[in-house]
């Protein structure tokens, strides 16, 4: 469970940023700036002279906060959606899908502009703003293989059986897409990440001084030539959680098979 | 005829099903599967339909079991229609009608155990049966299909195919029915293991004074669990009777056709006379 | 004349619970022009035989002996030398037609292909001569247009389209993998006479898989019984259903509804065979068939009997044959 392992040590030192980082993050050190890698800064430091290692450990609550709880609102509020439309078709199923299409239609980083704009900056707006393009993804994908899973002998079955729709749903339907929405998951996770590092970018995301990996990519973006390392950790860091997020998805995909579960 | 309500009555059954539209504002096409079709089913007598595929075979087994919304016509399950009942009545009703399905490896969750599957009728239909009543239960239906009790352990995988039928068939009789529609259940499988599974519906059949509503493509396998034969074509039933009489006497030019399409061994053979092909 | 001779061709699969033995040195000699049935349940290894010849092996797959074909060894063969066979020189018909088809491709384009590819033919003279293959299985012009797509056909029109692809570049060998099985039992009757007409037509030898003794029966004129990765009855079809010598062959026939009991009464308990075909990771060291045989004894447990021969042309391989008629 090396994909376990790797969250977990994220999650560590998510939370032991709260308490401590090597160095405070906001203070600025002009003449200690753009260090490369040493001793006493392990990443080196940036334009502002501030510790990396620092600003990295520290940006992951926001980053992985930000996002999980994006992915969170998508996928809470978009299976159950999707799962409805396929259980009820009908009126039901034109409703959320039309729905699907309005918010989709909308390019997603705009209308997350809009909705900052409106609501003003800040962590929470982004979140509320890149869950909600997270609901359509996931109502689709939900409904999609719902369906193909309503054709199925045993949903035929357990109707026989007499279950009413929801029971259905509940014991049967879930249960045989979760592998699928796992995977989705993680990749929704790395697009929310970058969505977030977008919005920090443009000043409607993360505010400063508190870092966010993707704004230091973006802040980093101009100095790509005078302080390669600068986007090169924040990169790694997304990289790796990413990394250690997809593996933990295939390990539960994994797990929750019982095809799978007795070959491990 | 007997004066009490036979099991099942299906009257003028008609089932069109919707077709995608063509263009936009154009009435949908129409497809009828089933056209008036009328049976009847007396407790403990067993029924055949035999057709190929798209006679509506299949959808007239799932209008017997209310799975489908008929045109027009009635379906009467132990002197009750079907379609004219509230859902919880409904439901009751369904506790004396199972069904078996074909495909071995779609009709069982993958991701539930065998005692689960076998049990969802029961959980479903009646409630209260918990615990070691339940338990008993799931044992004894497995052990009458020729299973084991610790077999409610283990996830349908673990089985053949064969085996799988047999926990399909246990999950059908967890309710003790009076009458189980199986569609095509020995087709997908092999030669010997259809043998012990067409002989294992006959032995449930005896012992628990079964009905069947037995559809089939294969009129050799029908001949052995039933004693009634309904030919079906195009949605329509053309011929029906006894088993034998059918099989000895067709009437109708499309069960002709039928009998004459299955090769026999001892039959007639295509191509030029037997040569050696030892090495 | 030889065409195709598989000598003691064994196949084994490496699973995650140790090397499977898939096929245990099955031989067998088809004559050009010749029909061969091959008979037994699903896992006795007679897809396998057939995925062996075409060089379709799972990746995990190991094979040992020799596929000899028009005098070359196909096992020898690298994967452009067979891509030139394969289509070619053999082609085959699959148990599923809808998915031996290109969903989102025409039929003519389809068959077409394989003139194409294999013969070089031109678009335009390709096309023709598509044309002129779905005519001849019984797809006309007007009526089937070759831009219709797989899904506007039934399943016997396709098959006979998949039928139509394999008659492309006239093979010598045709290898028909359960060609029927997925049909109605009139469109099975069509694709058999079909497959039985354009065979004859072309000289083309027959390989024809299935699970259905009368099938076997119907169509062919010479025949193997496998089960377990084994070859265990082989010999002239209307020779081997007049002894059916081995045990497990009269298993078959009388688990078979289609047998001969044309005079039994409903409700009539069909026989069994006892017990499970063995795991193909532990085989047992003799006869295969042992544990589920009523006429096993202790001498067919040390070895697997060699096969003997009855009749010139008829063999078995069972140390305790039935040597009277077949239950006729």
């Amino acid at each position: 469970m090396i994909g376990l392992a790797v969250t977990l040590v994220l999650v560590a030192v998510a939370l032991l940023s709260l308490v401590w980082t090597p160095y405070p993050i906001a203070v600025i050190d002009v003449p200690g700036k753009l260090q490369p890698p040493s001793a006493e800064h392990w990443l080196g430091t940036d334009q502002f002279g501030r510790d990396v290692l620092s600003r990295i450990m520290a940006g992951a609550v926001n980053s992985i906060a930000v996002s999980l709880v994006a992915v969170g609102i998508g996928a809470g509020i978009g299976v159950p959606l999707g799962a409805l439309a396929a259980a009820r078709r009908g009126l039901v199923e034109e409703v959320v899908m039309r729905f699907n299409d309005f918010t989709f239609a909308f390019p997603a980083l705009l209308s997350a502009v809009m909705i900052t704009a409106l609501f003003g900056p800040g962590a929470v707006n982004a979140i509320v703003a890149i869950g909600i393009f997270n609901i359509p993804v996931f109502a689709r994908l939900t409904r999609g293989a719902a369906l193909s899973l309503w054709q199925r002998d045993f949903v035929l079955a357990a109707r026989v059986a007499g279950r009413g729709r929801t029971r259905i749903t509940l014991d049967h339907i879930l249960p045989n897409i979760a592998s699928l929405l796992i995977v989705q998951m993680t990749i929704q996770f790395a697009l929310a990440i970058l969505a977030e590092a977008g919005l920090s970018y443009l000043g409607l995301g993360t505010q400063p001084p508190n870092p966010s990996w993707g704004k230091m990519l973006n802040e980093a973006q101009t100095l790509m030539f005078l302080a390669p390392q600068l986007a090169v950790f924040p990169g790694l860091a997304i990289m790796i959680t990413v990394l250690g997020l997809n593996l933990l998805g295939d390990g539960l995909r994994d797990l929750l098979d019982p095809r799978l579960r007795r070959l491990r | 005829m007997t004066v009490t309500a036979p099991l099942l009555r299906v009257e003028d059954l008609t089932l069109d099903y919707t077709l995608p539209r063509r263009r936009l504002f154009e009435a949908a096409p129409r497809f009828r599967a089933l056209n008036a079709v009328s049976l009847q089913l007396a407790k403990g007598e067993s029924l055949a339909v035999v057709g190929e595929s798209g006679s509506g075979k299949s959808s007239l087994a799932r209008a017997v079991l209310a799975l489908e919304r008929p045109t027009a016509g009635r379906v009467e399950l132990l002197g009750r229609d079907v379609y004219a009942l509230a859902l919880g009545p409904l439901r009751a009703l369904r506790r004396h009608a199972q069904m078996v399905f074909q495909d071995p490896y779609g009709s069982l969750d993958p991701r539930r155990k065998v005692g689960w599957i076998v049990a969802e009728p029961l959980d479903a239909l009646e409630q209260g049966v918990a615990g070691d009543e339940r338990r008993a239960r799931i044992a004894e239906v497995l052990e009458s299909v020729g299973l084991k009790a610790r077999d409610a352990e283990k996830f349908p995988h673990e089985f053949s195919g064969g085996q799988r039928q047999r926990i399909a068939i246990a999950r059908a009789l967890i309710t003790h029915p009076d009458l189980i529609v199986a569609d095509e259940p020995v087709s997908a499988l092999d030669v010997s293991v259809q043998a012990q599974v067409l002989n294992l519906f006959m032995d449930l059949r005896e012992r628990l004074g079964l009905s069947y509503l037995f559809i089939s493509h294969d009129l050799a396998v029908v001949r052995h669990v039933a004693e009634r034969v309904a030919v079906m074509c195009q949605g329509e039933i053309v011929e029906e009777g006894m088993v034998e009489e059918v099989f000895r006497r067709p009437q109708h030019p499309y069960t002709r056709k039928l009998l004459a399409a299955v090769p026999r061994i001892g039959g007639a053979r295509r191509g030029e006379p037997a040569a050696t092909a030892a090495p | 004349m030889t065409l195709l001779s598989l000598q003691d061709l064994r196949v084994t699969i490496d699973t995650p619970d140790g090397p499977a033995t898939l096929l245990d040195g099955v031989s067998f000699e088809l004559a050009a022009g010749q029909s061969l049935g091959v008979v037994g349940e699903s896992g006795c290894g007679k897809s396998m035989t057939a995925l062996a010849v075409m060089g379709l092996l799972p990746a995990a797959a190991r094979a040992q002996g020799q596929i000899l074909f028009e005098g070359r060894d196909l096992l020898a063969l690298d994967e452009d030398a067979l891509c030139r066979v394969r289509g070619r020189r053999i082609a085959m018909v699959f148990q599923e037609p809808m998915t031996a088809l290109n969903p989102v491709k025409t039929i003519g384009d389809q068959v077409a292909e394989g003139l194409r590819w294999h013969l070089g033919l031109g678009r335009g003279a390709a096309e023709a001569r598509a044309l002129t293959l779905l005519q001849r299985v019984g797809l006309p012009a007007p009526r089937f247009s070759p831009q219709l797509y797989p899904h506007q056909l039934s399943g016997g029109q396709r098959q006979r389209v998949v039928i139509a692809m394999a008659l492309a570049c006239e093979p010598a060998l045709l290898i028909a993998d359960e060609p029927t099985t997925a049909l109605d039992v009139t469109s099975q009757a069509e694709i058999l006479d079909l497959i039985a007409e354009v065979t004859a037509e072309l000289g083309m030898a027959l390989m024809l898989i299935t699970h259905d003794l009368a099938v076997v029966w119907q169509n062919t004129a010479a025949m193997l019984v496998m089960y377990a990765g084994c070859v265990v009855e082989r010999g002239a079809t209307a020779e081997v259903f007049a002894r059916m010598a081995h045990p497990y062959t009269r298993g078959l026939l009388a688990a078979s509804p289609h047998g001969l009991d044309a005079d039994l009464p409903s409700g009539h308990r069909l026989a069994t065979i006892p017990g499970q075909v063995p795991d193909p990771h532990q085989r047992p060291p003799g006869c295969i068939f042992a544990g589920r045989c009523r006429r096993a004894a202790d001498a067919c447990l040390p070895r697997p009997p060699a096969e003997r021969t009855l009749v010139p042309g008829h063999g078995v391989a069972c140390l305790f044959p039935h040597d009277d008629e077949a239950p006729a």
